[in-house]
């Protein structure tokens, strides 16, 4: 299955050389274009958002960014790769001994290139006849033997763990006997409240059994892309917002962005850099009740780097004025 | 059940998976094959625990239990590993898979 070489260093627009730091904010700026909720075109936007969660998703991982750059070495022009002696699967991190059949991902969110070499999936289970357990008699009969369960990631934006949604999901798989690619094609719905790393289980949509055995299980993990406004642990949702020190000392009321709707934050009086502002029940939901995450946002005090000469008059006064003193000031 | 390329090709089959799913011990041994002694001997063995017991006491285990129990007999039946074997390695991949998320978390 010949796939095309995806250049993540492009995608995000970053040096081969570049730090750990850089990927980080060159993927923030551009995960902040092209997010779907900002953009103008939000069919291209779509797209390219999904790119650029896939590249951040390997170049943001230090085991898969080196795995990454060796492949690369390694790629030929014509886009052909021979893969290194030993590796037989299309399923990325199989077994490095598992046989039996190949299978692929599609409609994960993911290009093909990353389903081959970056993603989670992975078989558990018996395949072929190889799996040696009390088989190898010399009566010949087949025993049935239920198919192996398969494991691969899902890409899910924290818009669709909000609500839920259907993703039509396909599966391919070379059958061990026959010889012959098969392909399912199937819906499976993300209920709402998929968390980071949750597993949905699709049952009966792993490996065919053989000989009337019953068909393994698929198990999608959830990952969910990366939003520019929020981040998600658990059910919790959390928020960076930028305060001017004015606020943070003196108190605010911010208008604050949510998934679901927008709400004004009483930021009080003498307020830390750092500190977390909880909203109860403004995250992710939980499961079938009604309950959810708690919302935080997450104070970052900005400073002015311009100021006029009227305003560095106002912090010199102030600086003759104050009596505070970070060093000696026990905190409050 | 094989699935041919027909079956493939017919109206596309939507799963609605329910993530607070609980089975018994009777479907678990259904759903995955293992046999109810096996279950219950890597039960004692704190290899799989139970989902906490609602109040009628009944023994329920949860899709995480499953895939658990699968990954627990795709170890012992293809590498032929023991009792030992199995704990060490499944606690292994537990720490491995926390770390990896631990790791993600940070990015």
């Amino acid at each position: 299955m010949p796939v095309e070489f995806k250049d993540y260093y492009a995608t995000l627009g970053v040096t081969r050389e570049a730090s750990e730091e850089e990927i980080k904010k060159a993927f923030r700026k551009l995960a902040r274009q092209y997010h779907p909720d900002v953009a103008r075109n939000k069919k291209d936007a779509e797209e390219k958002f999904k790119e650029i969660n896939e590249a951040n998703e390997v170049l943001s991982d230090p085991v898969k960014r080196k795995k990454y750059d060796q492949l690369g070495a390694n790629w030929q022009e014509e886009g052909s790769f021979s893969p290194p002696p030993g590796r037989r699967h299309s399923g990325a991190q199989s077994p490095p001994d598992g046989q039996g059949p190949e299978f692929h991902f599609g409609g994960t969110g993911f290009s093909d290139f990353f389903e081959q070499f970056f993603s989670g999936a992975s078989r558990h289970g018996f395949s072929g006849d190889e799996s040696g357990f009390g088989d190898g008699n010399a009566s010949g009969q087949r025993r049935p033997r239920r198919g192996s369960d398969i494991e691969g990631d899902i890409l899910v934006t924290l818009e669709e763990a909000m609500r839920g949604t259907v993703r039509p999901i396909s599966l391919q798989m070379t059958n061990a006997r026959t010889g012959e690619v098969e392909t399912h094609s199937f819906q499976v719905r993300i209920p709402p409240g998929a968390t980071d790393g949750r597993r949905i289980r699709v049952p009966g949509q792993g490996e065919p059994g053989q000989a009337g055995g019953s068909a393994g299980d698929l198990y999608l993990r959830v990952r969910h892309s990366a939003h520019p406004e929020f981040y998600a642990r658990e059910a919790d949702l959390y928020h960076e917002l930028a305060v001017a020190p004015w606020e943070a000392v003196l108190g605010a009321e911010i208008v604050v962005p949510t998934l679901d709707g927008s709400i004004k934050l009483r930021i009080p009086p003498g307020t830390e850099p750092g500190r977390q502002l909880r909203v109860r029940g403004r995250g992710l939901p939980k499961g079938k009740s009604s309950d959810r995450g708690d919302f935080y946002v997450i104070v970052d005090v900005h400073l002015p780097t311009k100021l006029s000469t009227e305003e560095r008059a106002q912090w010199e006064k102030l600086r003759g004025l104050s009596t505070f003193n970070p060093r000696t000031t026990p905190p409050a | 059940m094989k699935k041919s390329k027909k079956a493939a090709s017919s109206a596309p089959l939507v799963f609605e998976p329910d993530l607070d799913a609980v089975y018994t011990l009777e479907v678990v041994v259904e759903l995955t094959g293992v046999s109810s002694q096996t279950i219950l001997h890597y039960q004692e063995q704190g290899l799989i625990s139970p989902v906490a017991a609602s109040g009628s006491g009944v023994r329920q285990f949860n899709d995480e239990a499953l895939r658990t129990l699968r990954r627990l007999e795709h170890l012992r039946t293809r590498y032929e590993m023991n009792l030992r074997a199995l704990k060490f390695t499944l606690g292994l991949l537990d720490k491995m898979e926390s770390l990896q998320a631990d790791l993600r978390a940070r990015r």
